[in-house]
């Protein structure tokens, strides 16, 4: 067997040890093993000399030698192993591939220079309704959902890591913190892909890994969407996050009518959710029936913190200057938060000196 | 399905065979992937597996050795993966069995794998000379919106958009079960 062939399948043996190794959650052993086909491979390529008659072998076992070293973790090594093949005269479609690889490694080379690691987790994001079109989106309608996510799978984190609901002030240092990266959309409808990425160098506690996460979120949608609510509950063991939880889904939910459904699915499940936030709101927001000093009221104004640090007031003002005192439930910052300095319809009860906030939206125009 | 006997067989175990690209060892787990995505839709060994290559529409008896455990339900529960895994490794069956190929490369990119194919009887240093690429898709129960027949259309597009290199499309749907051959 040549010298080139016998190279080239050590290294697939070492490739296949490492897939089945990544199968089994040894993951560093995995990255060990991927390496080890790197150096195989890369061997392999260098011994095909830099002609054209030798393409597309030389650049197809560099992109292949690339791959190992990406998935081990050796980005700079991988970028030079990638120029390598590029630097020969590989056909169209490996240049396009090894391009492809580049950007990846890159990207990949970026998070760790914010000291974040790339999950295997994901949540995919779909959207339907009057407002998306193939591949598009209304603005608004995307932007008020993204903007969701990390809130949710922050909350998500610190409640599996049993930690009481932090109305304010910086995330715990010492716990690896689990952010989204978002993916390009698919075409057909309006999807994306969000996937975890978390901080290099930090603790991931197992009972709030980005698997355990995006599962945890999978199952609160799941329930909702079947207003489980008494489930629901038992999952989240306390008040304030089933509170947050609710307001932030409200957020993503379908409308009904520029939004009809929402997809998440994972590895693992799909859910399509159909909920309104109307119908969210409705079961979840006014706790007690307006009593006499106390009624529904809906206003339309600019949502501004001026008085955020009394008793967690936010203020409203209206168009002519009017100004109301809102007071937020614990667990609904979240969701305040994401509309700060923005024109927005608040509803809730008015007890003549404060409104005690049951849900928050943007305001359309043709409100005004 | 009417019963055909002197089917050719594709036997599981027979997968690192004239495949360099699967080592001896990995064929349990190529196997235990295809087995609990066959076990997954109600079938066992010696399921019949129909392939429409081209206009040539063939049969297969899928044959493996050993019984579908609890335990490895729970090591493959991640469905999607497995059933990806398990078309990989039927695809890579069928080009051996069908055409003058054989997988010899294999790259993972985050979970998604990508083959390249070499003749079988290529013994020289350019090893990748005259090959062509492998484009693999599975699909656990095929439904109006998620079909062998999408998946294909949805591949061909890619590939005629990108590559000149000789391309092949498998696509393997597992609750029929049925795979779609495309050689571009």
């Amino acid at each position: 067997m040549s010298a080139v062939r016998e190279l080239h399948n050590k290294a697939m043996q070492l490739a296949q040890r490492a897939l089945i190794a990544r199968h089994q959650g040894k993951e560093a052993e995995a990255e060990d093993l991927a390496r080890q086909a790197c150096d195989f491979e890369s061997r392999a390529a260098q011994l095909i000399p830099l002609s054209e008659e030798s393409e597309p072998t030389r650049s197809i076992l560099y992109r292949s030698a690339a791959s190992l070293a990406y998935q081990g973790k050796e980005y700079v090594h991988a970028i030079k192993l990638i120029m390598q093949g590029l630097s020969g005269f590989p056909p169209n479609e490996i240049y396009s591939e090894l391009k492809e690889l580049f950007e990846k490694v890159r990207f990949e080379e970026h998070l760790l220079r914010d000291d974040l690691i790339m999950s295997e987790d994901d949540i995919h994001l779909t959207l339907q309704g009057g407002a998306v079109g193939p591949g598009l989106i209304q603005y608004n309608q995307f932007v008020k959902r993204i903007k969701t996510i990390p809130s949710i799978i922050y909350r998500t984190t610190e409640r599996l890591l049993g930690k009481a609901y932090q109305k304010a002030g910086r995330p715990s240092s010492k716990t690896a913190r689990i952010v989204p990266a978002v993916m390009v959309p698919q075409g057909g409808c309006f999807s994306v892909t969000v996937r975890l990425v978390y901080s290099k160098g930090q603790i991931l506690l197992s009972q709030a890994t980005p698997n355990r996460v995006v599962d945890e979120i999978m199952t609160s949608f799941e329930l909702l969407n079947d207003m489980n609510l008494e489930e629901l509950a038992n999952l989240m063991q306390d008040e304030t996050y089933l509170r947050n939880f609710l307001s932030l889904a409200g957020e993503m939910a379908p409308d009904g009518n520029d939004i009809t459904l929402l997809g998440l699915s994972s590895s693992k499940r799909k859910v399509g959710f159909v909920r309104t936030h109307n119908e969210i709101a409705s079961k979840t927001a006014l706790p007690t029936p307006p009593t006499a000093v106390q009624q529904e009221i809906t206003v339309i104004g600019e949502l501004d913190f001026a008085t955020k640090r009394a008793k967690n007031l936010i203020g409203l003002t209206v168009e002519g200057g009017t100004r109301y005192d809102i007071k937020v439930e614990e667990g609904m910052e979240d969701l305040v938060r994401a509309y700060f300095s923005e024109w927005v319809k608040v509803a809730g009860l008015f007890d003549g000196k404060l409104i005690y906030l049951s849900s928050i939206q943007p305001a359309d125009p043709a409100d005004d | 399905m009417m019963q055909q006997d002197n089917l050719p067989k594709l036997a599981l175990e027979s997968l690192s065979k004239k495949i360099p690209v699967i080592t001896p060892e990995a064929v349990g787990f190529y196997s235990q992937n295809c087995m609990v995505c066959f076990d997954h839709n109600g079938h066992g060994s010696g399921v019949h597996l129909e392939v429409v290559y081209g206009a040539r529409v063939s049969s297969f008896e899928v044959q493996w050795n050993g019984e579908v455990t609890e335990q490895m339900r729970k090591s493959y529960g991640d469905l999607l993966r497995a059933t990806d895994n398990a078309a990989c490794a039927i695809a890579l069956l069928l080009v051996r069995e069908l055409t003058p190929y054989t997988g010899i490369e294999q790259s993972a990119i985050g979970t998604t794998f990508d083959y390249y194919l070499g003749m079988q009887d290529n013994h020289s240093d350019l090893i990748f000379n005259h090959s062509a690429r492998l484009e693999i898709s599975g699909i656990l129960n095929e439904n109006p919106t998620n079909s062998v027949k999408s998946r294909v259309n949805d591949k061909i597009r890619r590939l005629s958009a990108e590559y000149d290199l000789p391309s092949f499309v498998v696509v393997v749907e597992f609750s029929k079960p049925w795979s779609a051959m495309v050689e571009l």
